[in-house]
């Protein structure tokens, strides 16, 4: 019995006739059948000996590449020839990369080509399967363009409602104009600040290109330094400290914790600073497993009393600490003071893509 | 001291508004508003401005950038850029025609008020220059 190697497929040929065949007429079928089996191959096949010669090749590869099989047989290849026998196995030819393969007419197409090393009489060979696949490619560049147009609308979008913000945020500002009332012109560039959190949200995404998820330490340079001085006269008597290692979080985290940030630096900033005194605020936003993220907002300002109970709380910016807080599927803990702590820990759901 | 007459083009009409009354706040004097980049021009034709805030993305055929490439050299008018975040090709573009600052939407009043001094006092100092090597 004679085995053909192909790839790590055994062709075994069984003889089919009646009486017992002779080992040669054996042989001689199976060739036979070995160059039926490639000849009729959808796929163009090649083989090459160790000396570089095209000695076979079928039906298909003429038509593929446009040459007689005269013209194709007993000529050199020599293409890396060498660096195949160096390790004849089974595999695909140059594994991540575009090949070309050329037509008689000097023209090019994207192939796919196997490699199989072959055992014969005359020694190793390599059969080369070349597959034509300007069809695959063709498809495949008009699946990528076609997300490039996502991207491009998508980053449309974001602009625009970015936009949209900010012109709430214009009319409020527009509206305060004509209020006296130092308390509501509080409320009303509170409300402005939140719509600017949102807004920068947007824009976050925007400007990364990436819109499945935030660089939220993009986000919180950009959001603190203008809610500092939107807040103080001063803004230098502040420090700030931002650590975040790289948390990207998609946008329905992104917004609530965005909110929550904002909610309580302007809290730290109205209260925990008082008579012009100079302090620090410290933000960490970090992975606290690989499931979850802790955000913390610490100040070393003059506290909150200890029987501040955020449930309790009168404040419309605290109780949307506490809300938003829910909303992320996140624990609240706070320390009262030294330093006056916020922390949310909450879960990276799997909907949620982390960096 | 007289206030710096400041043109704002920008076609979003409530952000225009908007950057008119902040700029009054701040000491400065809106002689117009302009949406177009023909307007613009003949506007700053009009009124003369010490400074031009202009949006790069207007309406109109030309946008911003085009708009401040057509204001006359010899006017010495400084330009400032109001952009949204902007494609690195629309930003080389627009450092072609020299402004003299960009403020990225949204900006506090701090961030538009440092820029705007400091174009001022720029294009001052660039006066003086050219009168004295002139």
């Amino acid at each position: 019995m004679r085995f053909w190697r192909i790839g790590t497929f055994r062709m075994s040929i069984v003889s089919e006739s009646r009486k017992p065949a002779t080992l040669e007429e054996v042989l001689k079928k199976s060739e036979e059948r070995f160059r039926q089996v490639v000849e009729s191959a959808p796929n163009a096949m090649v083989m090459i000996s160790r000396g570089g010669l095209i000695e076979m090749v079928n039906a298909q590869a003429e038509r593929v590449f446009g040459y007689n099989r005269t013209e194709m047989l007993r000529q050199n290849h020599p293409n890396l020839r060498d660096w195949f026998f160096s390790g004849p196995v089974s595999r695909p030819m140059g594994a991540g990369r575009d090949l070309y393969a050329l037509r008689k007419d000097g023209s090019e197409f994207p192939v796919e080509i196997g490699l199989n090393p072959i055992e014969t009489d005359e020694g190793t060979m390599v059969l080369s399967a070349i597959v034509d696949i300007s069809d695959r490619k063709h498809k495949e560049e008009s699946i990528q363009s076609a997300l490039r147009e996502k991207d491009v609308l998508l980053g449309e979008i974001h602009h625009r409602v970015k936009n949209n913000l900010q012109i709430v945020y214009s009319l409020l500002d527009l509206q305060s104009t004509n209020i006296d009332d130092e308390k509501v012109l509080g409320m009303m560039r509170q409300s402005q600040n939140r719509i600017r959190s949102m807004a920068l949200i947007h824009q976050t995404l925007y400007k990364s290109k990436d819109f499945a998820r935030v660089d939220f330490r993009s986000f919180l340079d950009a959001l603190v330094p203008n809610l500092i001085s939107s807040y103080l006269a001063q803004p230098e008597r502040i420090s700030l400290s931002i650590n975040s290692d790289g948390v990207l979080l998609p946008i329905n985290a992104a917004i609530p914790c965005g909110l929550v940030v904002s909610e309580l630096i302007s809290n730290a900033l109205k209260h925990g600073f008082p008579n012009n005194i100079e302090g620090q605020i410290t933000i960490d936003l970090t992975h606290h497993t690989d499931a979850a993220v802790m955000l913390s907002v610490a100040d070393n300002g003059i506290g909150i009393p200890e029987d501040f109970d955020i449930t309790q709380t009168p404040t419309l910016g605290l109780q949307l600490v506490s809300m938003l807080a829910d909303q992320l599927g996140g624990e609240l803990s706070i320390q009262h003071s030294d330093p006056t702590r916020f922390a949310i820990q909450f879960p990276l759901h799997k909907a949620m893509i982390q960096s | 001291m007289i206030p710096a007459k400041v043109l704002i083009v920008e076609d979003e009409r409530i952000v225009a508004q908007h950057l008119r009354q902040r700029l009054s706040l701040l000491g400065y004097q809106v002689p117009a508003i302009a949406t177009t980049g023909p307007q613009a021009l003949e506007q700053i034709n009009n009124f003369r401005p010490d400074l031009v805030l202009i949006d790069i993305h207007i309406e109109g055929e030309i946008d911003g950038i085009e708009t401040c490439a057509r204001i006359p050299p010899a006017l010495r008018i400084p330009v400032i850029y109001l952009t949204a975040y902007s494609e690195e090709a629309t930003l080389e573009r627009a450092r072609k025609t020299q402004p003299y600052g960009y403020l990225i939407k949204p900006f506090s009043e701090r961030e538009l008020h440092a820029t705007i001094q400091m174009a001022l006092e720029r294009r001052q100092a660039d006066v003086l220059r050219a009168t004295a090597s002139g």
